[in-house]
């Protein structure tokens, strides 16, 4: 409640402040002349003194918050432990370029430069496994799967051993090795040999005439993890699987024709005993509970055996404790017995006595009726007959272990995420059977251009059975050729040979229904219409296949049930947490933010995440991941296969006008090639048919449960790719194909250094959401109607096709006509091909939101490399457009309240566009537009549709229908609200920079700063830009009349006088926005280009002369300088910064590691470095890396692309592989820093306010800078995101940054001549930053060119890190040519031969020039610097203090 | 480099016309007359007298009468010079399109001289050039004649003469200009005008290429389809491109590629045909079989017509295309490779893409939406 003098106040200044009240809307094509509304928030800005509420909180809390103030909240004091910690750095070695053992064997002279070299070169290949080791390990997880060519695995396992296990031993003990960082988890592990072990075991069994020889491997691998030779220990699989082993030997499974220790005689390793096993276990103090529970034992006979067995030896070995547990275990065991039976004798369990599974029979009625009414509606829906069986599992399951999942939506979850190609399968089938038992089939099937709801469908079924057959057949055939016995083995091609194993992973019916779905669903993609490209589609096939194999446990039988046994197992044992409880959850989010406090006092962290993370991998089972390359021709098969069986009849009723019917039967997909830029490019289309049923019919049952929301709160992220969905891999960051990426984020896991990142994930990842219903059935008719409203795209393409005007031959200009009707035809062709893939589009939406009905939803989130969160299903999700945002509410509802009230409105206001007012206004400018509310809600098609009009109309209607509901009530403040209400931040990005500059001007033009109307930035520089430009005006004046002008001044002043009152907001608005990301001159004067060609034509328009075409080009030249000008005045500390961080970045960009230089030192004691000449540039590897706040190690992935052609079955492709980096993109990472990092603070700035709005029970969703929640909840949300705001900015994040950068890249030394010479003038931006290198005065005349940022000094101890290399000689010479070669390059190859304007005379005096300034920048040709020594002084901040932001309610709104 | 390039170099003095009238300035010295600009970069024109009245001679030969010529892009007008001292009578009027400033008052100066030139600052690429010139009454006198009529043999006065921009412009216009022959458009509305284009070697190579040639492309099929070529004078007679062309290439650069404007050039004199392969109205489908097919310039056609090259679908044209009971000169050998097709081939399998009920109807090239930026991925 506002207090009544506290209103008067806003609505006597709202009055006082109406001449602008046009302003108050974002329609930003107004002109923006009122410079009133910038004066007039200077000259009240006092009247907050006057007891205004900050950002509108009630009189009470703001005393209540003043007392807060002087005493921090808890909270409070957590932000600050958190950002005071010192970053927690994790390091890595740089990748190296190219073989690693090349000179392993042969290193003559022992040199220590050399020697760190190699060893660098060795460091960098464990941590960076290469394609060619990811594809062994790929084929020996393919060969291992049920037992399918274990020999073949077995020699690339060799092999594998040799070439890796031999390394670490190879390599010297490395000194000088970067001693922080950790062996990392390399392909050689213990679940692999396990997997092998396995395997051996199995093969004993299954082969008769060889078991000896496979039981020899088994206790001879057994041996090599025993006694750690290669690095690699056993650990409880390892136990488990001998004990196994020994149980099958005793049970006479594997069937010797000797006993059982006879083979102890022969010479081979011998069988251990399980009194060996057990004193192996308990030695390695391993809970013998993991062995006995392990999911590679069988049945619980085995395991109770088992366990019998090992207590009679723990008896024998007077184990007290081991008894004690094994005692436990047999009890459970016994228990499991039972179940077991339960499971097995009786499928049939009776679901009407099970009241958990109604959801999931309501959910199957409900589709009945949603579907269309070609369903009939007394057929069983097919899904319940499939649901059955697995749920009878899941059902006996619970009985065994009740405290796994107490909830039906974990089963149905998980239900939905482990069988859905089997489900989509099952589905499609009964529905076919549908077809052709009403005869629906024939008419579906004859009348192709039937509007039949279900042809899609029944195509894919078609599609489905004959390409699986075909997999089959082919598999078959490949196997036959394959097996020794066949006569025709060795006639597969090598590729096929490679290929068997894959094929045999997945059986024939899930490839099939896998390759069909992928490839419809990455129509569209790359910009391709109606297609994707060739390389994309075969990875994103093979990419799929690999994702099923994993999800389903590498193969396991009955996996399910294994694999909640395994996690209810480990988690009871080791956490005694349930995956599923949301109450374990949230006491994890606690203990991590608990952790902080932890931090603060004890430095290794102690949270459950961390805890998880250290729990063994004894439970993870062995599974490799595959190459590109693998994947690009597994894919290739399978759709060169489709492409082969999938075909459509096309029918035209009434070709060439004869009324006859003609057919003929076309491939539903297919190859084609297309020229992009003089490349040739491979693409696959899908027939125009296909693309057209695809954005109309239904496609359930065609998404792919990683696409969909989650029905219980995602699994909490224990790992970077361990969480979110349940059986399903996701990854916690979305990599971009940098595996240097992957690495630093598991590292700072482990470490858990980022915990808080991913508690913050997971919170994001609990809000719960629902369909707006109301929103939904508006959507659902306007989609049915087919008609164009509020973005959603009509069926039928509603513009008219441009047709040729009827030209006679006569016409000279019947070419011009044809051109530009050509022009026009592809834009309308264009359009079309979108209006298509937007119907695609929220087909999927409203088909998701179908599903999700009556369901309670979640989305589970993950990062972008900068740490920005997005959440993972990419159709539904409140990130995406506004049709998404409109269709989605909280679940949780709560009382709007008097605020709330207040704030919904606001909410209206602003997506109506109403945005730029006070808040008093918009409240009133809503209430005098309730009936238009009113009757939007009501009627929202047959009304007025007043909501249409919006800049969101969807969320517009929710907001409308939100209002009215409320307002239904006698007293609306009690409405349960659910609509969640946006706080967004005011050009977020330049909000951070002006906090980071502490500029005071910029501060308050993004609301920083109190006011008490909200600033906008846009206006206030086109203000500023038309002010410049009336100075303009006055040259001639000033100057003393026009012809006293110099030729450039008068361009000057006829631009000026062109532009004069024409820049409003509209023309500056992309520029201001986009310098956050370094937009540079051009960009800025393409974007205005853009804008005045815009204006131009909208003057025509109005009738007006418009702007000349031939003076757009100078205009939008002189605009983009003084725009960029205007900028730099008002941001000028963030201007700073940035020049600051692109500095650095330019110079982490060119470093090479110490470790790679092969320094050595010569008599003088000074550094030398052995480096050759030549392969310095190969060695510029070194990324721009930094920690967030939260400690988020962030890597910047930008590095030169090298292709390498694959052959694959379709055609060959050229994928590049992120396995084999290459040395970085220096511009990239330069350009791309600042913003980055900007990106990386607002990231951190949401998950801190995420954390702390858990902290207060405050539901909470983000999309970057727009904060979510309750309406009723806003006060407090707006106080929060204040407080981590200010918390953020006052932790010195750039002192932090500077001090990671010195600490990161100590020893890191950059080529001299990168940063002066010819074609670079680093040194003097280094120079105007600051930087000064203290060099001994001698080297005034070798380090001449680094004149600018000398300082000389006596004492050798401070001077520099300065470098020669032995290579100078040759490097001179080197350099000499290059430089010449590049000079008459650049004189020849400039754009249209604009460069050979001037005679040969004037030319050769430029080249004689050039020679002249060569020796100067040859001087420091193989020299090097320490790259800390170079990284300018911090610049100085502003006087602004963040602390004002409190009080400015505008800041976020 | 850019820094380089403005800071070093001063501005460019590019001296004052010295326009004598005809005398243009010493040959060896033009490319400080004419230096490169962006609007006359990659051109070559005619800069030896000696060439340029050779080429007059072959271009409007003896016995021409009352010639209009269309000369586009002459650059300082050399050849133009050559053309207006050759008898009178051959020519009735030239009329002179140069976009670039540099010219301009070279070219200008032999409208005051010479009543018969007309010079236009307008550029020969854009269509609406011609309209404009309609409108102005420039193509007043000229006279239609039936196409097909076997007494005209070609238009007895229009004549078309073009420096070819030797970037991919200048070959979109070549291609663009043999398009309008089939729909009687452009200048070919007024009957079978000949074409004088002089134009860099490797263009002149790929336009005369015979089938089972390497180098047989898109450009050459329609050229020969369209047009019967014929070499002006011998090439040989146009080398070395620096003793006949503009702009002379500096010496002093040893690396061949930077002997950019030094590409050996060509004439030639290209007539339409009189009875095209090419019907009226067909051309965006020849356009569209041979671009489509060129794709795959080195597959059977049989397989690429399997793998659906013209459109899903297309293997169903195989069997009309290979009919027994048609014709032998009907029926395609499938097994040649789309770069082995001679133009009756092409024809072929246009008639038998025209029929085909279910060709694809968007013949345009749409594939993109928007610009890829990842090729091959």
């Amino acid at each position: 409640m506002i207090p009544r003098t506290g209103r008067r106040l806003q609505s006597s200044t709202c009055q006082f402040l109406n001449p602008t009240k046009r302003r108050c809307y974002s329609t930003p094509s107004k002109k923006a002349n009122a410079a009133a509304s910038v004066s007039a928030s200077a000259s009240l800005s006092h009247d907050l003194g006057m007891g205004f509420p900050p950002f509108g909180l009630a009189q009470g809390e703001v005393a209540a918050r003043g007392g807060a103030q002087a005493s921090p909240s808890p909270f409070e004091e957590h932000l600050t432990t958190i950002l005071a910690r010192p970053t927690p750095l994790t390091f890595i070695p740089p990748p190296v370029q190219g073989k690693v053992t090349s000179s392993l064997g042969t290193s003559k002279a022992i040199d220590p430069g050399m020697k760190s070299y190699e060893a660098a070169a060795i460091a960098s290949a464990t941590w960076y496994t290469d394609s060619k080791t990811i594809d062994m390990s790929g084929i020996i997880d393919a060969c291992l799967h049920n037992l399918y060519d274990v020999q073949r695995a077995n020699d690339v396992f060799k092999r594998l051993r040799t070439q890796l296990v031999t390394l670490p031993v190879a390599a010297p003990s490395s000194t000088d090795m970067d001693s922080r960082s950790q062996p990392p988890p390399s392909i050689i592990t213990a679940s692999l040999y396990n997997s092998f072990i396995h395997a051996y075991v199995g093969m004993a069994q299954k082969d008769e005439f060889q078991r000896e020889y496979w039981l020899e491997q088994a206790y001879s691998l057994y041996d090599v993890l025993e006694t750690g030779a290669e690095g690699v220990e056993s650990n409880a699989q390892t136990y488990a699987v001998m004990m196994s082993l020994w149980w099958k030997l005793k049970s006479r499974t594997i069937h010797l024709d000797e006993p059982w220790n006879a083979a102890s005689t022969s010479s081979s390793p011998s069988p251990p005993t399980p009194a060996q096993i057990l004193t192996a276990i308990t030695s390695r103090g391993i809970p013998i509970m993991n062995v006995i529970s392990h999911p590679s034992l069988d049945s619980p006979d085995v395991m109770a055996e088992i366990a019998k067995v090992l207590s009679g030896e723990a008896v024998k070995l007077g184990l007290k404790h081991v008894l004690e547990e094994l005692g436990e275990a047999i009890g459970a065991i016994e228990g499991l017995e039972i179940s077991f039976e339960v499971q097995e004798g009786n499928d049939q369990v009776n679901m009407d006595d099970v009241p958990e599974v109604r959801p999931v029979l309501k959910e199957v009625k409900r589709k009945d009726l949603t579907t269309s009414e070609d369903t009939p509606s007394h057929v069983t829906p097919p899904t319940l007959v499939n649901l059955r069986s697995t749920l009878a599992k899941i059902l006996s399951l619970r009985r065994v272990l009740p405290s796994t999942s107490t909830s039906d939506l974990y089963a149905r979850q998980k239900h939905i995420e482990s069988s859905v190609y089997e489900m989509a399968e099952e589905r499609m089938k009964e529905e076919a059977k549908m077809w052709k038992e009403s005869g629906l089939e024939e008419r579906v099937g004859l009348s192709a251009l039937g509007k039949k709801d279900g042809q899609l469908k029944s195509w894919i079924w078609e599609w489905h059975c004959l390409l699986t057959e075909r997999i089959k057949t082919e598999v078959k055939k490949l196997d036959q050729s394959l097996s020794p016995t066949s006569k025709t083995r060795g006639r597969a091609s090598n590729l096929d040979q490679a290929l068997a194993p894959y094929l045999n992973l997945l059986p024939a019916s899930v490839l099939s229904l896998l390759t069909i779905l992928e490839t419809m669903r990455m129509q569209g993609s790359g910009g391709v219409s109606g297609g994707m490209k060739t390389a994309r589609a075969l990875i994103g096939v093979g990419r799929a296949v690999e994702e099923e194999w994993r999800q389903r446990g590498g193969g396991r039988k009955s996996r399910i049930i294994e694999d909640d046994f395994t996690t209810a197992m480990a988690n009871l044992k080791a956490h005694g947490e349930s995956v599923s409880s949301p109450s374990a959850r949230a006491s994890e989010v606690e203990a991590s933010i608990g952790l902080v406090t932890d931090a603060s006092t004890n430095p290794s962290p102690s949270g459950l995440r961390w805890k998880i993370n250290q729990s063994p991998d004894d439970f993870k089972p062995y599974t490799a991941s595959w190459s590109q390359v693998t994947r690009s021709q597994l894919g290739a098969v399978l759709v060169e296969w489709l492409m082969d069986v999938a075909k459509v009849v096309h029918v035209l009723p009434d070709a060439d006008k004869t009324g006859e019917v003609v057919s003929e039967t076309q491939p539903a997909f297919y190859q084609s090639y297309e020229y992009v830029r003089g490349t040739k490019l491979g693409i696959i289309k899908l027939n125009s048919l296909v693309i057209e049923k695809l954005a109309s019919d239904s496609l359930e049952r065609t998404i792919h449960p990683r696409h969909l929301p989650m029905l219980i709160r995602p699994r909490s992220w224990a790992g970077v790719r361990d969480g979110a969905y349940i059986t399903r891999s996701a990854s916690a960051m979305r990599f971009k194909s940098s595996i240097e990426q992957e690495l630093y984020l598991r590292e700072a896991t482990s470490s858990g250094s980022c915990s808080l990142v991913y508690a913050g994930l997971d919170i994001l990842g609990s809000t719960a959401w629902k369909i707006n219903k109301g929103v939904f059935e508006t959507v659902l008719k306007v989609w049915n109607d087919g008609v164009r409203m509020g973005k959603v795209p009509p069926a039928v393409f509603d513009v008219e096709e441009p047709t040729l005007e009827e030209t006679s031959a006569s016409d000279i200009s019947a070419m011009e006509k044809k051109r530009d009707h050509g022009i026009k035809h592809r834009q309308w062709s264009q359009a079309k091909a979108n209006n298509h893939s937007d119907r695609c589009s929220v087909n999927y939406k409203i088909e998701i939101a179908r599903t999700f009905l009556n369901d309670t939803f979640y989305l589970p989130h993950n990062l972008d490399f900068r740490g920005r969160a997005y959440p993972i299903p990419p159709h539904l999700n409140h990130i995406g457009d506004d049709l998404s945002r409109g269709l989605m509410k909280f679940a949780d509802a709560k009382p709007l309240g008097e605020r709330g009230l207040r704030w919904l409105k606001i909410h209206l206001a602003g997506l109506c566009g109403y945005d730029k007012a006070m808040f008093d206004e918009r409240v009133k400018w809503v209430d005098e537009r309730m009936d238009k509310v009113r009757d939007s809600a009501l009627k929202p098609l047959d009304g007025a549709r007043w909501w249409a009009k919006a800049d969101d109309p969807w969320q517009a209607l929710a907001a409308c229908m939100e209002l009215s509901a409320a307002y239904e009530l006698p007293d609306p403040t009690t409405y349960e609200s659910s609509l969640p209400i946006h706080q967004d931040g005011t050009c977020n990005g330049l909000q951070h920079y002006a906090a980071l500059g502490g500029d005071a001007t910029g501060a308050k033009q993004v609301n920083l700063a109190a006011s008490d109307r909200p600033s906008d930035v846009y206006t206030y520089v086109a203000l500023n830009v038309e002010r410049l430009i009336e100075e303009d005006l006055k040259l001639a004046e000033v100057e003393g009349g026009v012809s006293s002008l110099s030729e450039a001044q008068k361009e000057k002043l006829e631009h000026a006088t062109i532009l004069s009152g024409k820049v409003s907001r509209k023309v500056v608005k992309q520029t201001v926005m986009t310098t956050v990301y370094g937009v540079t001159f051009v960009g800025a004067r393409e974007q205005i280009e853009r804008q005045l060609k815009d204006l131009s034509l909208k003057m025509k328009e109005n009738g007006e002369d418009g702007l000349k075409d031939e003076k757009i080009w100078g205009c939008s030249s002189y605009l983009a300088k003084k725009v960029l000008m205007s900028i730099g005045e008002t941001f000028s500390g963030a201007k700073a910064i940035q020049t600051w961080l692109n500095l650095c970045a330019r110079l982490i960009a060119k470093s090479i590691p110490p470790t790679r230089l092969q320094i050595t030192t010569d008599k003088a004691g000074r550094p030398h470095v052995n480096l050759p000449k030549s392969k310095v540039k190969k060695e510029q590897m070194t990324s721009v890396i930094w920690t967030t706040p939260l400690g988020l190690p962030i890597v910047q992935p930008y590095r030169k692309t090298a292709r390498k052609q694959v052959m694959t079955k379709i055609q060959s492709v050229y994928i590049s592989d992120p396995n084999a980096p290459n040395e970085v993109n220096s511009t990239k990472q330069a350009s791309a820093f600042p913003p980055n990092f900007i990106h990386s603070l607002d990231a951190t700035h949401m998950m801190l306010t995420a954390l702390e709005c858990r902290n207060q029970d405050i539901a909470f969703a983000s999309v970057h800078d727009s904060y979510w929640t309750h309406g009723c909840d806003i006060d407090r949300m707006s106080a929060i995101i204040r407080d981590t705001f200010i918390a953020l900015h006052s932790s010195d994040v750039l002192k932090k940054l500077n001090t990671e950068f010195r600490e990161r890249y100590k020893g890191y030394k950059i080529p001299m001549d990168n940063i002066s010479s010819a074609t670079c003038s680093l040194v003097k931006l280094l120079a105007a930053a600051g930087t000064r290198i203290k060099v001994p005065r001698y080297h005034a005349t070798s380090l001449k060119p680094l004149t600018d940022i000398l300082e000389f000094t006596d004492d050798t101890s401070s001077s520099a890190g300065i470098a020669d290399s032995s290579d100078v000689e040759e490097s001179k010479i080197g350099k000499e040519h290059n430089e010449e070669d590049a000079f008459l390059h650049a004189l020849g190859e400039g754009e249209e031969g604009y460069d050979l304007e001037n005679d040969a005379e004037l030319s050769s005096t430029k080249l004689s020039k050039g020679k002249a300034d060569k020796p100067t920048a040859s001087l420091l040709a193989g020299k090097f610097i320490d790259l800390t020594d170079l990284i300018p002084p911090l610049p100085d901040k502003g006087t602004f203090d963040v602390e004002n932001i409190k009080k400015s309610q505008y800041f976020f709104s | 480099m850019k820094g380089l390039r403005n800071s070093k170099r001063g501005p460019k003095i590019v001296p004052t016309p010295e326009v004598t009238g005809w005398e243009l300035p010493d040959i060896e010295k033009w490319r400080l007359y004419f230096p490169i600009e962006k609007v006359a970069s990659r051109r070559a024109n005619i800069r030896n007298p000696d060439t340029a009245q050779m080429l007059a001679e072959a271009f409007v030969p003896s016995g021409s009468r009352d010639k209009i010529i269309i000369d586009v892009l002459p650059g300082p007008g050399q050849l133009t010079r050559a053309l207006l001292k050759l008898p009178k009578c051959r020519i009735k009027k030239i009329i002179v399109l140069e976009p670039a400033n540099t010219f301009m008052p070279y070219l200008k100066s032999l409208e005051t001289l010479d009543p018969r030139v007309t010079v236009y600052q307008y550029h020969g690429k854009e269509w609406d050039t011609y309209r404009k010139l309609k409108e102005l009454g420039a193509f007043d006198d000229i006279v239609t004649t039936d196409w097909n009529d076997g007494s005209s043999i070609v238009h007895p006065q229009l004549q078309f003469l073009m420096h070819m921009h030797s970037s991919i412009e200048g070959e979109q216009l070549l291609s663009q200009l043999l398009r309008c022959v089939p729909e009687r458009q452009w200048f070919f509305q007024y009957g079978r005008v000949p074409l004088n284009i002089i134009l860099p070697a490797p263009v002149w190579e790929r336009v005369l290429a015979k089938e089972s040639t390497p180098i047989r492309c898109k450009l050459g099929v329609i050229a020969q389809a369209t047009m019967e070529i014929q070499n002006a004078v011998d090439p040989r007679k146009l080398q070395p491109f620096e003793h006949h062309f503009h702009p002379k290439p500096m010496l002093n650069f040893a690396d061949a590629a930077l002997k950019k404007g030094a590409i050996p050039h060509v004439a030639l004199t290209m007539t339409p045909w009189k009875d095209s392969p090419i019907e009226q109205g067909d051309m965006d489908i020849w356009d569209y079989v041979i671009r489509r097919l060129f794709v795959q310039k080195a597959t059977p056609v049989k397989k690429c017509l399997e793998s659906n090259s013209l459109g899903p679908g297309a293997a169903n044209m195989i069997p009309k295309l290979t009919d027994s009971s048609l014709p032998e000169d009907s029926i395609l050998d499938l097994t040649k490779i789309p770069r082995n097709l001679a133009v009756h081939d092409w024809k072929l399998i246009v008639d038998a893409f025209k029929k085909w009920p279910f060709r694809p109807s968007e013949l345009g090239i749409n594939t993109f939406t928007e610009r890829p930026n990842n090729l091959n991925r």
